[in-house]
């Protein structure tokens, strides 16, 4: 495993210059320096490898068709790209048939002694996180990826998600909480 | 406030966290929080990390996309471009003419709709279809007066008004000179000798005129006053429109001139413009379910919840359900009938029944109403009560036989109120929440021709934001609540859950509900459950024992973004009072596109009408479905009752007793929790309900143009044959000259990539 460092904003700027004076020789940059966080981010979305081909070749053929154009990056370029890759996995989810809420049930139960801090380097562990995170609602899995999964700032994940910043503070909170039930069993009620 | 620095804490955490500090270095700058903390953080690691793919898919992947991007590329070549074309002088005027055409119909309609409201000096008073009622003198009715409008070819302006409704305080005294005067107070009926209307005239009229009186016997005369118009109507009896009627014709003959007299001051003309405003609604779609009608499956969900969450809820042991139905001799259901049911002098439930004379008891609800054999249950309704032996063992439906009519005698009453989560977390689906609503009241106004419709509103968010609740009382007239609720707007909240608990309390007894001839009915809008941390506050579970009491049905909405408890509140809620749970559905789960999907709750799956399945649930547009559920419970109760579920015990009659204090419900918290302080259960007692306030007034006030008219048809020609002008000229432009398109030479060859 290796840790992905996304670019830094203002490294983008000399290339959003070179989209916009039309230099085609950006584009294998933007491929290299994005395509594996677009990557990460469109499979932990969607779950099927295939899918997310589909979903990042999206992103990149979209670049392509509206450099010098109206719609095309104009001052973040991250927060584009992430824009397109989301409207694509909504698009792709929506063709995409459904998980089978019953084939969730053998990935729902952990044993009650696990604590999530103790499943990191365990790779079955870490496909019920998975697995965990696509029963979420789409806006709990969407701000669970970007703010944790590719660490977008508070900000950013508002403008992409087009909610407000205290919006996306309440909605991480009870997302975290809501992945953590259904991570971990449940105590017994006393009801 | 300590919740919201908790949020905080855990954001500043995520956001140094990205930035490489590690969790306990900033853990350790809260260490109030420090455990929970660490419990979310863990969490989100676990998302980071479960992003993490080989590197060897990645970097295959990686290799794979490049020609199929380049594929898709030169698998769509570019359009052919557009060559110019000559247009033909015929197309040249068909597009003139068309356009003169347009705009001119345009015009005509926007002017007269500004006219729309204008009656002219003449004006008529008339009277309107409903009965006269007596004034008291203590009640201020809301007055109708119709005021019809003739062609006046000498003003073009408003010179009264339009009113759907007024305020009126008739106090009439005799007066021997004949002048109009305030004078003595409570004659049945209300005789008007003189309306005040405050709106300016147009100077064509100064100076008054003879206004055409109606009906026969009376007589009307108009002076102008300054700006305004006095009308002085002689011996002319008006008719209230009632809230709560009773229908004693109150005949008036002809009276004296100048004996009495009232002063009517009418709202302003803008307020008086056609009140159901016209709303676009984006349609939503939603399903419902009914779990009172799928009992076994409710108990299931119900079951499996409370064994699966640790989510705190309070819950009300709803097992081993009685439902009892309330008909009157011909089987018609009683509405609003009284259900009192006591083990000895004990009185354990009070419920009062819904349009379809139906109200359920819980036995296990209270520890001292469990396992026992029998209750004695009352059921008492306009002077008319018996009672009889309920035992559980014997069946779960009991149908009693209420002597009287419970055929509503006058038009029925209906007071809904949508209760409104205005917090930011709505703020993505609030304004087309909103929306909906409006449309839903417009559609329900139109009802108003056979039922006395009032619609309610209250608002909320939660502590530490600019209101915990806004309540606004209920009005009868639409546009004022549809103003109001077009003002509202989301924001605050901050953390997940909201004073949904304070604001149920309000709206169950914080407005002025309807007596017991009234159907009564919340809709809950909402996407969090309530706070059940907070100190000295109100408990939904105890508010929906109230609004059962008070014959009051929730009907909750679950917006996008409900939680499982969230779910399991708003299903008891809807239990209990005999309501339906409704949640909003979209395509494949994913809000935004409506769709008939909502795999998060546990409602079961749609039905397809296309495939011929049948679901757990339909999907339908959210103010079809809304309308539909008040238009069913109104139906209702015309309609015989469904006594098929249900036995006939043997009643006896009994005595009315007084209205007594009902008990209260301890509910059960299903996680360990300190125990809320419980409020003390008003008891809910019928009556009739205070009128609605005065419709506030205020000065009428509208321009004037005083343009002759010729002038105006000389503008209004012009202005057509010119905006038609611009029209065809911008049409026929771009075919001549259709914006050129450029080249896209930023094609980007496979083997560039690598």
């Amino acid at each position: 495993m290796f840790l992905i460092i996304l670019p830094d904003v203002a490294e983008d700027d000399d290339l959003i210059v070179r989209l916009r004076q039309r230099d085609k020789s950006v584009i294998p940059i933007i491929y290299e320096r994005y395509f594996t966080p677009l990557y990460q981010y469109a499979r932990l979305k969607v779950g099927d490898r295939a899918l997310a081909q589909d979903i990042v070749s999206e992103v990149f053929l979209t670049l392509i068709q509206t450099i010098g154009k109206q719609n095309a990056p104009r001052d973040n370029l991250r927060a584009w790209l992430f824009t397109v890759a989301r409207h694509a996995a909504y698009r792709t989810y929506r063709s995409a048939p459904q998980l089978p809420l019953e084939d969730v049930e053998e990935w729902m139960s952990a044993p009650a002694e696990s604590d999530p801090g103790n499943l990191l380097s365990d790779t079955f562990q870490l496909e019920r996180v998975r697995y965990a995170l696509r029963m979420l609602t789409a806006d709990h899995q969407e701000v669970l990826i970007l703010r944790f999964g590719q660490r977008l700032s508070l900000q950013e994940t508002a403008d992409l998600m087009g909610k407000t910043t205290s919006a996306i503070k309440s909605l991480q909170f009870r997302a975290v909480e809501t992945l953590r039930s259904i991570l971990i069993e449940p105590e017994a009620s006393n009801g | 406030m300590a919740k919201t620095d908790i949020f905080d804490a855990f954001n500043d955490c995520i956001d140094r966290m990205n930035a490489g500090e590690s969790m306990d270095d900033c853990v350790r700058d809260y260490p109030l929080f420090a455990e929970r903390l660490r419990q979310l953080l863990g969490t989100g690691e676990l998302v980071y990390r479960a992003q993490q793919y080989p590197a060897s898919e990645v970097e295959a992947d990686k290799q794979q996309v490049v020609p199929g991007v380049s594929r898709k590329r030169l698998l769509a070549p570019p359009p052919p471009p557009r060559r110019p074309s000559r247009v033909r002088p015929f197309i040249w005027v068909m597009t003139l003419a068309t356009s003169i055409l347009v705009v001119g119909m345009a015009m005509v309609v926007l002017l007269s709709l500004n006219n729309s409201s204008a009656p002219s000096v003449s004006a008529l008073i008339s009277t309107n279809s409903i009965a006269d009622v007596s004034l008291q003198a203590t009640q201020t009715a809301a007055l109708q007066i119709a005021l019809a409008q003739t062609a006046d070819a000498h003003t073009s302006r408003p010179t009264a008004t339009m009113a759907p409704s007024g305020t009126a305080t008739a106090t009439t005294t005799p007066n021997p000179t004949g002048t109009p005067a305030p004078t003595r107070t409570g004659e049945p009926g209300i005789v008007a000798t003189s309306v005040s209307l405050l709106t300016p005239l147009p100077t064509a009229i100064s100076g008054g005129g003879v206004l055409s009186p109606t009906p026969p016997g009376s007589s009307m005369e108009a002076t102008a006053v300054g700006n305004d118009v006095a009308l002085t109507a002689t011996a002319l009896s008006l008719p209230l429109n009632p809230i709560e009627s009773t229908p004693t014709p109150a005949a008036l003959g002809p009276l004296p001139t100048g004996i009495l007299g009232a002063t009517l001051v009418l709202p302003s003309p803008t307020a008086l413009l056609p009140t159901v405003t016209s709303v676009q609604v984006l349609p939503l779609d939603a399903g419902e379910i009914d779990d009172n009608a799928r009992w076994d499956t409710y108990l299931q969900y119900r079951n499996n919840y409370l064994q699966s969450f640790a989510y705190t809820v309070h819950d009300v042991d709803v097992t081993g359900r009685q439902i009892i139905t309330v008909t009157d001799p011909q089987g018609l259901p009683v509405l609003g009938a009284r259900v009192m049911v006591f083990n000895g002098q004990s009185l354990l439930s009070e419920s009062r029944t819904d349009a379809e004379g139906q109200t359920l008891f819980f036995p296990n609800a209270r520890p001292e109403s469990r396992g026992l054999q029998s209750y004695q249950v009352y059921v008492e309704k306009d002077g008319q009560a018996v009672t009889f032996s309920l035992n559980p063992s014997a069946s779960s439906g009991w149908n009693v036989v209420l002597g009287g009519s419970g055929q509503q005698q006058n038009m029925p009453k209906l007071d809904v109120l949508f209760l409104l989560d205005a917090t930011g977390s709505m703020g993505d689906e609030i304004a087309q929440l909103r929306n909906n609503i409006l449309g839903i009241s417009a559609q329900i106004a139109q009802l108003s021709g056979s039922v006395y419709v009032r619609y309610g509103l209250v608002n909320y968010r939660d502590r530490g934001d600019a209101y915990v609740v806004q309540p606004h009382d209920f009005v009868s007239d639409v546009g004022t609540f549809q103003a109001i609720l077009s003002q509202v707007q989301a924001d605050g909240g901050g953390d997940y859950p909201e004073s949904l608990n304070e604001s149920l309390h309000d709206a169950v007894e914080g407005v002025s509900w309807r007596g017991d001839d009234t159907v009564k009915l919340i809709f809950l809008v909402a996407d969090a459950p309530p706070h059940l941390d907070y100190p000295n506050d109100f408990d939904y579970a105890q508010e929906m024992v109230v609004a059962a009491q008070r014959g009051i049905k929730i009907h909750p909405i679950a917006s996008s973004g409900l939680t499982p408890d969230g779910e399991y509140i708003f299903r008891q809620l809807a239990e209990y009072t005999l309501g339906h749970f409704l949640f909003l559905t979209y395509q494949n789960g994913v809000p935004g596109t409506p769709g008939d999907s909502r795999p998060e709750l546990h409602v079961g799956t749609p039905s397809s009408p296309a495939n011929q399945e049948q679901g757990d649930y339909t999907v339908e547009h959210l103010d079809e479905l809304v309308l539909r559920l008040i238009t069913d419970e109104l139906a209702a109760l015309k309609k015989p009752a469904d006594t098929s579920l249900g036995i006939f015990p043997t009643v006896t009659p009994a005595a009315i007793l007084p209205p007594a204090l009902p008990p209260t419900i301890t509910p059960t918290p299903t996680a360990t929790s300190t125990p809320l302080p419980l409020p003390t259960v008003v008891g809910a007692s019928g009556g009739v309900r205070p009128l609605d306030p005065p419709v506030s007034t205020g000065s009428a006030s509208f321009s004037q143009n005083g343009l002759p008219i010729p002038f105006m048809l000389l503008m209004l020609i012009l202005s057509t044959i010119l905006g038609g002008l611009v029209v065809a000229l911008v049409i026929n432009l771009r075919r001549m000259f259709p914006p050129e398109k450029r080249k896209n030479d930023f094609i980007v060859e496979p083997d560039d990539w690598i």
